[in-house]
């Protein structure tokens, strides 16, 4: 049983419409974290959202800037814009990534738009159902930016990967 | 900052005809309803009030950032809450920038008071006095037909009453509802908009009872503001989800103050979930994102800032261009000016499309 409802209108009525909108509640997540003044008091900490792709992240970051704008003097302890907090401390594994199909345009002007490349981990999902096989990194994305997705971002992320590869 | 540029006279704009789809017009006081009600409901509101489904009587549940959510400089010089003055709403908005269209989106409490009886009669109340007030005395003001849309046969009644005035250029539902928008219970009013050829203004807002994010009540405005456009990508999801416009595929949809960057996105996500999910909803016969593009528009107002402005133009494509209506959202706080509030460049058909064309083809003024 769930304490609130998956939606600020109730219960949606399929799996697909619950599914689809968890990213959303990623967008509160991290807006509950920047307003409340987490990342204020710990300013080394690190979040991973994990299943539910990047797509959304670029017009979320561009809206949160501009309401901080408009009503920052609510959150007075929130001094920098949010879009900066966020890209400095949070990390999201890329898959599902949600983008037309065969459109590797699009999928780089995502990415572009994200800003940081180094916010972004490789993730298949396996054993679930919606493991993308082959395509957890759709095409758009340059052989140098999959080799930091798929190693180098998730040893930075990660310090205790760092120590099972050290020679 | 409005103060500013205010002072400006608006060159560049008074050669750009302009439709404004987001204009908030209000009550001078409560008892300018009183002429519009029976002697039952007044006393009801005097005796029991307006009782909504958000936690507090007589005010939103979060404290909204101005008074009136109102620009400082939007209060009429002869006194009452900005948005009640007819003549300062001309001097202000209407004759300074040359509006030739303005859509009124009342947000008073109404269809989700949890009386449903009392909720008719605050719309039917309200429909009167937009009537009264404002576009029997202005002609490029255009109203919306509230409807107590909880109740669908009571909000098609509404509609039949008030469809012969051609100025109620549309019908209106908020994107906070207590069930999402594309369940059964409210397919007679999708029913009587496209049987009335009229268009559906769903604008952000409504204090349906439930907590506004999964995770529940959070602590400030700035984040209870973002989550306004959560409620209009469920009803959005829903309404496409449920079917809705497979049934009704005429049926024309405007989401208003509702952002404009996630609808892309969301149909991208939709399509790829749907590939392996379409046998939890076998009624649809395409993919989602086609329906989106062929039932949903969006008002500009308050549209997300990229950092790079190509990026908006890119979005705006995405959307498609056909698709975005210029709104203002007079007299609140986050008001855009139609001479700012592009920070990309547009081609003089994209300007004309979006200021204009869209919402003429979309509303069909008479």
């Amino acid at each position: 049983m769930f304490r609130y409802a998956p939606v600020s209108n109730g219960w949606p009525s399929h799996y697909l419409h619950d599914y689809v909108s968890q990213s959303q509640v990623f967008e509160d997540q991290l807006l509950s974290m920047v307003s409340e003044g987490v990342f204020v008091r710990f300013p080394t900490l690190r979040i991973v959202l994990i299943e539910s792709g990047v797509s959304w992240l670029p017009g979320f970051l561009w809206r949160s800037v501009k309401t901080w704008r408009g009503v920052r003097s609510e959150v007075p302890w929130v001094k920098q814009p949010p879009a900066g907090i966020i890209r400095h401390h949070v990390r999201l594994t890329v898959q599902p990534f949600d983008a037309p199909k065969d459109d590797p345009d699009v999928v780089a002007a995502l990415v572009r738009q994200i800003g940081a490349d180094g916010m972004l981990l490789f993730a298949t999902d396996w054993p679930h159902w919606q493991f993308d096989g082959d395509r957890a990194l759709p095409a758009g994305i340059a052989p140098d930016l999959a080799r930091r997705i798929m190693v180098d971002n998730p040893l930075a992320t990660y310090p205790r990967l760092q120590e099972a590869t050290a020679p | 900052m409005s103060e500013v540029l205010e002072h400006r006279p608006a060159e560049g704009a008074a050669k750009l005809r302009i439709i404004d789809s987001d204009i908030h017009p209000a009550l001078r006081s409560e008892a300018d309803l009183n002429p519009y009600l029976s002697e039952r409901w007044r006393r009801h509101i005097a005796e029991y009030g307006k009782l909504g489904r958000g936690p507090y009587a007589g005010r939103n549940t979060y404290p909204r950032f101005q008074p009136f959510l109102a620009r400082r400089d939007s209060f009429p010089p002869n006194g009452g809450p900005p948005g009640s003055d007819l003549d300062f709403m001309r001097e202000q908005l209407l004759d300074r920038y040359d509006i030739e269209y303005g859509i009124l989106e009342p947000l008073m409490p109404s269809s989700l008071v949890r009386n449903l009886e009392l909720g008719a009669a605050l719309c039917s109340a309200i429909n009167d006095w937009q009537v009264a007030a404002f576009t029997s005395r202005e002609k490029r003001l255009r109203a919306s037909i509230q409807i107590p849309f909880e109740d669908a046969k009571a909000a098609v009644a509404e509609i039949e009453r008030r469809v012969a005035n051609r100025d109620f250029a549309q019908i209106q539902l908020t994107s906070r509802s207590t069930e999402p928008l594309g369940r059964p219970r409210y397919w007679p009013i999708f029913e009587a908009a496209v049987h009335h050829n009229l268009p559906i203004g769903l604008h952000i807002g409504g204090e349906a009872g439930h907590a506004p994010t999964a995770s529940g009540w959070p602590s400030f405005y700035i984040e209870d503001h973002h989550g306004l456009m959560h409620s209009m990508q469920c009803q959005a999801t829903s309404m496409v989800l449920e079917g809705v416009f497979e049934r009704f595929p005429s049926l024309r949809i405007i989401m208003i103050e509702g952002g404009l960057a996630w609808l892309p996105v969301l149909g991208w996500r939709l399509d790829r979930h749907w590939e392996k999910m379409h046998g939890e909803v076998p009624h649809l016969k395409r993919p989602p994102s086609q329906y989106m593009r062929q039932n949903l528009w969006v008002s500009s107002q308050p549209m997300e800032e990229p950092e790079d402005p190509e990026d908006l133009r890119r979005v705006l494509s995405w959307i498609g261009w056909d698709r975005v209506l210029f709104a203002t959202d007079y007299p609140h706080w986050d008001f855009d000016d139609p001479r700012y509030a592009f920070p990309c460049q547009l081609s003089e058909a994209e300007r004309r499309a979006i200021f204009h064309g869209n919402a003429e083809a979309v509303y069909r003024f008479a």
